[in-house]
Parts: C-alpha cells; sequence; structure tokens
C-alpha cells in the first residue's frame, strides 16, 4: 500500500540535488579568497549552544566540513 | 543531517544555523529570492489573484459558493507566504486547509451535482475574457522568459532526455532525482532536447523553459476543448473560454510555470484523459502516459476503468491498454539493472525519501494518521469506481481532482506544484456548475440554448 502514496513525491524538488559541493580535503588549509580554516570554521560551529546540545543528544554526531558553492560566497558548511 | 552552521570563510563569523527539518531541506529555509522569482512578489500575486477572482464575482449574489471556491484556491498563497518565510511549521498545516476543502466540495460535487441558476461570468462579458486570456498568455511567456528559474524537476527531465539523445541508459543515477520519474516524462523532452540541447549555449535552462511553456499551453488547449466538451456550441466556446482564462490567472499555475517544472504535463494529459472519456482505449492511452510520466495518475485508474457506463468489455479493453502502455514504456527504458533498478531508482527513491513538507514529515508522532488517510484513500479511488452509480464528466472529474487531492494529502511530500495537477480538473467542476441564468438572460449566450445547461447537458 505504501506504494501507492510515496509516489506522489515523485516530483519532489530539491534545491540541494545536483548542486556542487567541495569538501574540505584539509583542515589546515584555506581554500583560494579564503581567510580562515576548515578547522576555525569547525571550531566557530561548535562553540555554539545549540551545536553542543545536539552533540549532548547526539553523542555520536561527526562533523564535516564542505564548501558549499551554490551560496555565491566564500563560506564553509559545517554539517 | 542534525546542524547545519554555515560560517563565513573570509571573517570566520557565524552566518546561519539550522536545526530541525530545516537543517536537512534547503527549500524549508525560505531563502531568497523564492522558489517561482517573481510569482512570489506582491505585484505579480495579487493582481493575478484579483484577476482570478473578480470576473466570477456577483455583487447580487454574495452568497455564491463559487466565490468561497476561488477564495479557498488563492488560499493556498497563505501558506506559500509563511513557505517563503521559512516558517514551515505554519505553512504545511495552511496547505492542508485547502486541500481538505477541496476533497469535500469536490466530493459534494460529485455525488449531490447541483448546478447552479447564477450566471457564469456576473460582470464582464465573455468577449474580455478571451482578450484577456491571450493577453494574460503573453504576460506569463514573458515573466518566464526573463524572470523564472529552472529547478531540479526541470533540469532532471532534461538532463534525463539529453541521455535518451545519447542512446545511454535512462535509469542510471539510483534516482537521487536525475532520474527518478517515469520514462514518459524524459521521452516528453526530447523534443525540447533535441531543440535547445543541454550541452549548448543555453545549457539545460532553454530546454526546460520551451517545455514548460509547452505543457501550459496544452492544458490551456485542453480547458478550451474541455468547455465544447461540456456545452453544446456557443456556449461551450464560451466555457472554454473561461476555463483557460481561470487557469493563466491562477497564480499556482503561474508557479508550477516559473520553476519550469513538468508538473503542467500531468495536469494537461489529465484533462485529455477526460476529454477522452468517451472512447476506453484513448483515455487508458493518457491515463498510461500520465502514470508512466509521474506515477501519482495511476490512482486515477479504477475511476477511469468504468468512467460513464459499466461495461467489462470496456473496462477489459481499458485495462489492457493502460497496462501496455504502462509496460512499453518502462520496458522500452528498462536499465542493465532490469526492474530491480528501475524499482530503487524511481518508485523505491521516492518511498524512502523523507521531507517537512507534510504534516507526516513534520509531525511524525502522526505516523497512525496517515496510515488512517492512506486507507481512507485507497478505498476513496477504488469506491469511486462504482459510486455514484450514475455520473456525467463533471462528476467524473470531481472524482478525478477529490481523489488526485486525497492521494497528496496523505503523502509525505507536498509543494505547491502539485496544484497543477488537480487545478484543471477542479476550475472546470467548480465553474461549470454555473452559466444558466446568463443564457436565459440573453446577454451572453444565445437564448434558445438556456435547456443546455440543465441537469443532462454535461456530457
Amino acid at each position: 500500500m505504501s506504494v501507492a502514496f510515496g509516489v506522489v513525491g515523485v516530483a519532489a524538488p530539491s534545491a540541494k540535488a545536483g548542486m556542487p559541493v567541495l569538501e574540505a580535503k584539509s583542515l589546515d588549509t584555506r581554500p583560494a579568497g579564503f581567510g580562515v580554516t576548515p578547522r576555525e570554521a569547525r571550531a566557530t560551529a561548535e562553540a555554539n549552544a545549540a551545536v553542543e546540545t545536539a552533540r549532548r543528544e547526539y553523542p555520536a554526531l561527526r562533523a564535516k566540513v564542505i564548501v558549499p558553492q551554490y551560496f555565491g560566497d566564500q563560506r564553509y558548511e559545517v554539517v | 543531517m542534525i546542524v547545519d552552521v554555515h560560517v563565513d570563510g573570509r571573517s570566520g563569523r557565524l552566518l546561519e544555523l539550522w536545526t530541525g527539518p530545516q537543517a536537512d531541506t534547503l527549500l524549508a529555509r525560505g531563502y531568497d529570492p523564492s522558489v517561482g522569482r517573481s510569482q512570489n512578489a506582491w505585484y505579480v500575486w495579487l493582481p493575478l489573484g484579483l484577476l482570478f477572482l473578480l470576473p466570477f464575482m456577483d455583487p447580487r449574489r454574495p452568497k455564491r459558493l463559487i466565490h468561497l471556491d476561488l477564495l479557498v484556491l488563492l488560499s493556498f498563497g497563505v501558506s506559500q507566504y509563511f513557505f517563503n518565510r521559512g516558517q514551515i511549521d505554519v505553512s504545511v498545516p495552511l496547505q492542508c486547509i485547502p486541500l481538505a476543502y477541496l476533497l469535500v466540495r469536490l466530493l459534494l460535487v460529485a455525488f449531490r451535482p447541483r448546478p447552479s441558476g447564477g450566471p457564469l461570468i456576473p460582470v464582464v462579458p465573455v468577449a474580455w475574457l478571451a482578450i484577456a486570456l491571450v493577453l494574460l498568455v503573453g504576460f506569463r511567456i514573458t515573466l518566464n522568459a526573463i524572470d523564472s528559474h529552472v529547478i531540479d524537476v526541470g533540469y532532471a527531465s532534461v538532463f534525463g532526455a539529453d541521455r535518451v539523445q545519447h542512446g545511454e541508459d535512462l535509469y542510471q543515477r539510483g534516482g537521487d532525482l536525475d532520474d527518478t520519474y517515469g520514462p514518459i516524462m524524459y521521452l516528453a523532452y526530447v523534443p525540447f532536447e533535441a531543440l535547445f540541447p543541454a550541452d549548448g549555449p543555453s545549457g539545460y535552462r532553454a530546454a526546460a523553459r520551451a517545455a514548460a511553456i509547452t505543457f501550459d499551453l496544452l492544458v490551456i488547449v485542453g480547458l478550451l476543448m474541455l468547455g465544447s466538451r461540456m456545452r453544446r456550441g456557443r456556449a461551450g466556446r464560451e466555457l472554454g473560454i473561461v476555463l483557460a482564462y481561470a487557469w493563466v490567472a491562477y497564480p499556482f499555475s503561474l508557479y508550477a510555470l516559473q520553476t519550469n517544472t513538468n508538473d503542467a504535463l500531468v495536469g494537461a494529459l489529465l484533462v485529455f484523459g477526460f476529454l477522452a472519456m468517451s472512447s476506453p482505449p484513448l483515455r487508458a492511452v493518457l491515463l498510461g502516459l500520465a502514470a508512466a510520466a509521474k506515477f501519482a495518475p495511476l490512482a486515477l485508474a479504477p475511476l477511469l476503468l468504468t468512467g460513464r457506463r459499466r461495461s467489462v468489455r470496456d473496462a477489459m479493453l481499458f485495462s489492457g491498454v493502460v497496462l501496455a502502455t504502462v509496460s512499453v514504456a518502462v520496458l522500452a527504458n528498462l536499465p542493465n539493472g532490469g526492474l530491480r533498478e528501475f524499482w530503487d531508482a524511481t518508485l523505491g527513491y521516492q518511498l524512502s525519501r523523507e521531507s517537512p513538507f507534510s504534516l507526516w514529515g513534520l509531525h511524525p508522532e502522526l505516523a497512525w494518521a496517515q496510515i488512517v488517510a492512506k486507507a481512507g484513500t485507497v478505498l476513496l479511488a477504488v469506491a469511486v469506481a462504482v459510486w455514484p452509480r450514475e455520473r456525467d464528466l463533471r462528476q467524473l472529474m470531481a472524482l478525478g481532482a477529490a481523489v488526485l487531492i486525497a492521494v497528496q494529502l496523505c503523502a509525505s511530500y507536498w509543494l505547491y506544484l502539485y496544484i497543477a495537477w488537480f487545478a484543471p480538473l477542479a476550475l472546470a467542476v467548480l465553474i461549470s456548475t454555473y452559466g444558466s441564468e446568463s443564457q436565459q438572460q440573453g446577454r451572453t449566450f444565445a437564448p434558445n440554448r438556456s435547456k443546455i445547461l440543465s441537469d443532462q447537458s454535461y456530457v
């Protein structure tokens, strides 16, 4: 029965699909045009209270630093 | 993804922090520009909404039900407002209210059809709407050319057509949106990709735009023809103009066009499917094509199996043709991994998706209610094959739109794009309730045609 209903999602768009993302090869190497390293970006993220809460709730949480290309600026995304 | 943190790569400053469903779904964040670009702008949305509403408003009959019907159709805009602000905890419940209203309203039309005595267009002449229809079509195409964008639904369709053009396997990405549609969807894009190759100077955008405009025009043509199918002579032509006008003035038909998705193709195929109601094999081919494009229309198979009259021969013919259409489309495009790989890329992929764009996705604790809703939808889809026993084309379209809405209501993923699937049928059902009085007055119709708007006038 589930088949009959999941199919509506077949049209489902997702702004993320197909969008280019680069993964930081080294946490200590700044990509061109960047002023901070991936490690520093990760530290900024992990200093946030919401991230600390998430870490307590999900102890197995592991951070990954990526460089999204679809925002058109120099930013890290810590996921 | 549990948390998504954006950090400025130059200053190290925290830019954005997302938790909950928005951590994993960009669409749920209300980023600017909004999905549909200028369709969201007040100076486009509000005038269109007024153009959609005003011709049907009758100041002498403020309690006309069409007033409420059209306002409800526009009320998706309230949900859209919050969606654009990233407040999906508000937008998702608000999208369910008009869906639920339309479901009930269309079922009432199907089971208790009562053509109204009110005029179709109370104030303005139909000729004005014909002129406005042409102008609005021009406006929509112009807006598409200068300020639309192609979201993944559009480019995935073009890339699929590109694979067909290059003799590659259509299904090779394991879903992930690039190859998750039925084969007919990609084949429908082949002519556009041939004209505007994805690897050409304009990339995938030109083909996606050309396809979206064509699908939109097909809905318009279908509605023009539907008017003549529902009423004879001039009254039918006028009804067709009014239906096509309502479509082009409806902000959520523009939503599909402005995002250059393939959703209007589903709406068009279904309109033509109902137009072909008198021919079991033809309506079977059209339903088969719609089902082999986006699967969900298959929910209309029991309804269209019986159509207006119950005949074992017709039912067998219909079933055979639907099965053959879907089978040929799928088998001719089967990947090396066979049906298993096809399943994994299409339905299997979709069934495993999670989304915050439905009550069920936003509130997993409502899983039990989703099961109830699914069971109810299955019952509805099957029951309408035989119930109500006597039905005309308008009732059949009401049932078809209701089944589509029921399927959408219990799905885990919903977006405003899907309104284009049922809106043509719903508009035809709700608007064609009216018209008899204007004929009697002889104001916009020939006086001697008033009787064709009786209960029996619907084909």
